[in-house]
């Protein structure tokens, strides 16, 4: 993870996941990134 | 000092590219993660700790309602954003987006809306199979099918009749242009071409997000003016705009996309499309 990450920031793990940035309380953590949604787009 | 604001939803390789370029070139950046804020209409709380007169904001928000109504409020505060409210509300609807064209006298794939399916199997026998039917917005090549036939056109239509979404019941019905393997899009950023791929596939939806591979593209006087020109017609100062190739009538615009990714198109052209875009929103900055 780049050391300055942000909150939302899309980062790939070594197997090929997918993972975003979260700041919880100052806390960061990773979940598994959103896919798609219906909305999403260019 | 003079800021970029980046509002995003999921910061990718282009919105980390976009403040990297902002950086290097000397802007203050704030990035706005626009799940972590509030956006006070008009104005009246201050979320933002940059002043809309000294700071453009780059949309690149990835929902499109996100985007669009983030942008409305951004501007109320003042801020001018790229792009506007009016040509991303344009951009995102399909229907807009061809009327908005067509009113400049461009060139696009024959289209037309029926709003029940009855007039659907009417407009198909005006257009002739095979034909496409295509979502008023979305994105990527979502929901898009390729209709041979009326009992496939039948199907579609049952499957669009159960859908919740009420965008859905507005059937946007265009031909099926005869591409060379590819389409192209061209990247526009204020009067300016500044980029531009094929998108090649064996598969008829040639989108990168589907699987199109992204090729450098040769850009001659026509397909830059056309780019141009429906780039000023939408009022998109930064755009990938989606071209197809037809035999007999030359090139038809068939979408502008208003948050257009790039990555792919970088890595095959060597354009830094984001340091353009900066470079850019620093010219309009200094107005």
């Amino acid at each position: 993870m780049p050391d300055d990450a942000l909150p939302g920031e899309i980062v790939e793990h070594d197997c090929g996941v997918l993972l975003e940035v979260v700041v919880d309380e100052g806390k960061v953590a990773l979940k598994p990134a959103e896919g798609i949604s219906e909305d999403w787009g260019e | 000092m003079p800021g970029l604001v980046i509002a995003y939803e999921i910061m990718r390789w282009e919105e980390r590219a976009i403040v990297n370029a902002a950086r290097e070139a000397g802007l203050k950046v704030t990035s706005l993660h626009l799940h972590a804020v509030f956006l006070p209409i008009g104005g009246f709380a201050k979320p933002l700790p940059t002043d809309p007169l000294s700071s453009i904001v780059v949309q690149r928000a990835v929902s499109h309602v996100s985007a669009l109504n983030s942008t409305l409020v951004m501007e109320s505060m003042g801020f001018k954003v790229i792009n506007s409210s009016e040509a991303l509300a344009k951009s995102f609807n399909k229907v807009w987006t061809l009327v908005s064209l067509a009113k400049a006298g461009l060139n696009t794939p024959r289209t037309a809306v029926a709003l029940g399916e009855e007039p659907c199997y009417k407009l198909a026998q005006l257009i002739g199979y095979p034909l496409v039917v295509k979502p008023i917005d979305g994105s990527w090549g979502r929901l898009l099918a390729l209709v041979r036939d009326e009992e496939e056109l039948r199907t579609i239509l049952e499957h669009r009749a159960y859908m919740a979404n009420p965008s859905m019941k507005v059937h946007m019905v265009q031909e099926y242009v005869k591409k060379p393997g590819r389409d192209i899009r061209v990247f526009t950023i204020g009067d300016e071409v500044v980029a531009a791929i094929y998108r090649v596939s064996s598969h008829w939806i040639t989108n990168t997000a589907r699987g199109g591979r992204a090729e450098p593209a040769h850009v001659d006087p026509e397909l830059e003016d056309l780019a141009l020109r429906a780039a000023k017609a939408l009022g998109v100062e930064f755009a990938g705009i989606d071209v197809f190739e037809d035999r007999d009538r030359g090139y038809l615009v068939n979408e502008v996309n208003a948050i257009p990714e790039f990555k792919n198109t970088v890595a095959v052209t060597g354009c830094k499309v984001h340091v353009k875009l900066v470079d850019y929103a620093k010219s309009v900055l200094k107005k």
